[in-house]
């Protein structure tokens, strides 16, 4: 999709939650608006592995498999790849700056830290999110 | 203008999905929305798919909704059902065998029982042939010898069903290749007795109380079905189904020559068994073995067999009713007994030629005959008869520029047989085909440009299988007029000479003796109608001869012919010669 051009004031991305929770007040489907839906579509393509989307098997950032493998050296500079390739392909509202991935391989986690602006809006958002294995 | 319609002859998911996505971009309420990675594309992708399963569905659905454009076989044969056609079952290769039995103690006569085992190889496969009735062999002159007893390969399979009629119950055969023509049904009645059971294509001629079974096929299989005793007599509660039949290697025992038997046959272990011949002495292979009918088959068949509803009152209807019933015949030509000379008024004859076999053998043309007598019309008596061939001979002399080609005289000669034979597949090989003269030269000519031209000339070739040491008379008809002069045949031996057979110009079949390349006639044996195309000879008292047959050459006195009623015009292919000479020009 083209990228919409940003207004001061005014809402320019959108998106529903993913749970399609309603709006207490207008009982209406509930929106999250402009950072904030780039911040849950980054969130949802970073969690979305190759294959799950019918008929677009490289959509997503492929990345939990990573947790069932041996933590090396190698592995946050792979994840850090996977994850920039797959902003830069699937999240065109995104400008991203930075990927910083923290190995915990004591708890079987990693912490993932992406820094990118929206376009047309250089200041700098951050996002964080961990990855835990759950068996 | 803002495109606010939605595509609907997309049928591939990403077209689906992008005119969706189109379609929603048009809309002020969504214009705000992303449609790759936000969790709308999550729902747009779910609808997408949607409507993609819901088309391919329908697409498929309306596909196998007609006969023309379905492709599972479960289709084409509901289909094929609506228009009360059965396809035809897999098919038991049958063969003819002669059994002699020497038995010691003179009994009145040797019982060769149904079911009993013959093994056929073909020097690297052995199949089991079966009989599938009793043959009785009565002694005459103290030999017990009997001729032609069918046996048909495949393995005996007999299943069995216990009638409930509390719940709804289908009767299906397990076997896919199953030959249908060999189910025998049993159904006990009240006293436990097993009763057979009569197959009836059809309600024609069933009552209340016809002990009928019907057979509809499924996919793969065949099912029994039974009447519902006002349309058929209907089994009863417990009683035993039994169905027995062959299912068969398909097509791979065709053509075995070679049988032999293990059994003891009624008690006798020295017999004899030797393949059934024709009447000219060459022998009967097994033949007729084949899969069950293809969907293509069966997309064909169904609506013409619908026209016919399995009466033959036009040509075409006992065309289709005997390729439908008949899958060994090759090909059928049907005309009037009014064609013939005498004429035969209220005669049909159906000239049949069998896949893979020479001639007809009695057995089949019975059966040929009185399954089409059930079907034609009162006051018509159909007759059968085997096809005749009337071969057709080339000498090719070839001219080709050596200066426009770099193939050799053997690269040319091979695409002119090439040629030959694509000509003899194309018009040739069939009933009431037509020799056109300019066509074969033509054909020939198109083979390779380099080739300058051709001097064809063209002779048909009767063959024969006289009686030895017997005053043998035979009447060849070749169906177009002849140049007189032109007839000369193979050798023989007659009374110890090496002998042929030429005609003298005016009528007459004379032998003549050949020593040291000296012609010498001697006697006449026989005339020649020119005009007619026929030669009749008599008294022809052979010893022997060269090759397998004696064949009968003449030259037509047209170079365009035909021929009509059971003569098949053919190629043969060796007395084909092509002679090419390279020039250069």
């Amino acid at each position: 999709m083209a990228a919409k051009s940003p207004l001061p004031q005014q809402i320019y991305f959108s998106d529903f939650l993913f749970d399609l929770n309603k709006n207490p007040h207008t009982k209406d489907l509930a929106r999250v608006t402009n950072e904030q839906a780039v911040i849950n579509s980054i969130k949802k393509i970073i969690k979305t592995n190759n294959y799950e989307v019918p008929y677009n098997p490289f959509f997503g950032a492929n990345i939990y498999h990573y947790l069932f493998e041996n933590f090396t050296p190698t592995t946050e500079l792979e994840l850090k790849n996977e994850i920039r390739f797959a902003i830069e392909n699937f999240e065109p509202r995104a400008n991203l700056i930075d990927v910083v991935v923290n190995g915990n391989p004591d708890g079987n986690s990693m912490d993932i830290t992406i820094t990118f602006s929206i376009i047309n809006n250089p200041t700098p958002i951050t996002v964080t999110t961990t990855l835990v294995r759950i068996r | 203008m803002a495109n606010n319609t939605l595509a609907v002859a997309n049928l591939d998911y990403t077209g689906l999905r992008s005119s969706l996505v189109s379609f929603m971009q048009n809309y002020p309420q969504f214009m705000d929305y992303d449609f790759e990675g936000s969790n709308l594309s999550t729902l747009i992708d779910l609808l997408a798919y949607n409507t993609y399963i819901n088309s391919f569905y329908t697409n498929m659905v309306m596909n196998e909704m007609f006969i023309d454009t379905a492709i599972l076989r479960d289709s084409v044969v509901s289909h094929a059902k609506d228009l009360n056609y059965m396809p035809r079952s897999a098919r038991s290769s049958q063969a003819f065998i002669d059994i002699q039995v020497f038995p010691n103690d003179n009994p009145p006569y040797v019982t060769i029982p149904a079911g009993a085992k013959f093994q056929g190889s073909d020097g690297n496969n052995v199949f089991t042939f079966l009989t599938t009735a009793n043959t009785i062999i009565s002694p005459v002159g103290g030999v017990y010898l009997q001729k032609n007893i069918p046996i048909y390969e495949g393995v005996q399979i007999t299943e069995t069903f216990i009638v409930n009629t509390a719940v709804p119950q289908r009767f299906i055969l397990s076997n896919p290749n199953i030959d249908t023509t060999t189910l025998k049904v049993g159904v006990t009645n009240s006293l436990g007795a097993n009763q057979q059971w009569t197959f009836y294509p059809d309600l024609f001629g069933v009552s209340t109380n016809t002990q009928a079974y019907f057979l509809q096929s499924t996919a793969n299989n065949y099912e029994i079905l039974f009447g519902d005793g006002v349309s058929g007599a209907q089994p009863i509660n417990n009683a035993r189904i039994t169905a027995s039949y062959i299912a068969s290697n398909l097509d791979k025992p065709n053509g075995i020559q070679n049988f032999k038997s293990n059994q003891i046959l009624d008690g006798y272990t020295i017999y004899t068994i030797t393949p059934s011949v024709y009447s000219n002495g060459t022998i009967i292979a097994a033949a007729g073995g084949m899969a069950p009918e293809s969907i293509q088959s069966v997309r064909f068949n169904a609506p013409r067999a619908y026209q016919t509803l399995q009466r033959a009152v036009t040509e075409e209807d006992y065309r289709n009713i005997l390729f439908e019933n008949f899958p060994e015949i090759r090909d059928v030509y049907v005309y009037g007994g009014d064609q013939l000379y005498p004429q035969q008024y209220g005669s049909v004859y159906i000239a049949v030629d069998i896949t893979n076999a020479v001639g007809l053998y009695d057995n089949e043309k019975t059966k040929i005959q009185s399954f089409i007598s059930t079907r034609a019309p009162l006051t018509i008596t159909p007759v059968v008869v085997a096809a005749d061939y009337t071969n057709i001979g080339f000498t090719v002399n070839i001219n080709y520029n050596l200066n426009q080609s770099s193939l050799a005289a053997s690269d040319i000669q091979g695409e002119v047989l090439r040629a030959i034979k694509t000509y003899n597949s194309t018009y040739l090989d069939k009933f009431n085909a037509r020799f056109r003269y300019s066509q074969i030269l033509s054909a020939i000519d198109n083979t390779d440009s380099a080739i300058v031209d051709n001097e064809t000339t063209v002779y048909l070739i009767k063959e024969f299988l006289p009686v030895l040491n017997t005053d043998y008379s035979q009447s060849l008809s070749y169906q177009n007029s002849i140049v007189p002069g032109s007839i000369t045949s193979t050798g023989f031996t007659y009374n110890g000479l090496a002998c042929s057979l030429i005609d003298d110009s005016n009528g007459n079949i004379k032998l003549i003796s050949t020593i040291n390349g000296i012609q010498t006639p001697l006697v006449v044996l026989g005339t020649v109608d020119y005009t007619a195309g026929v030669v009749n000879l008599v008294n022809l008292n052979v010893s022997a001869f060269e090759g397998d047959y004696i064949a009968i050459y003449v030259t037509p006195k047209n170079h365009d012919f035909n021929a009509s009623q059971n003569i098949i015009l053919a190629t043969d292919f060796n007395n084909v010669t092509i002679n090419v000479t390279g020039i250069r020009v």
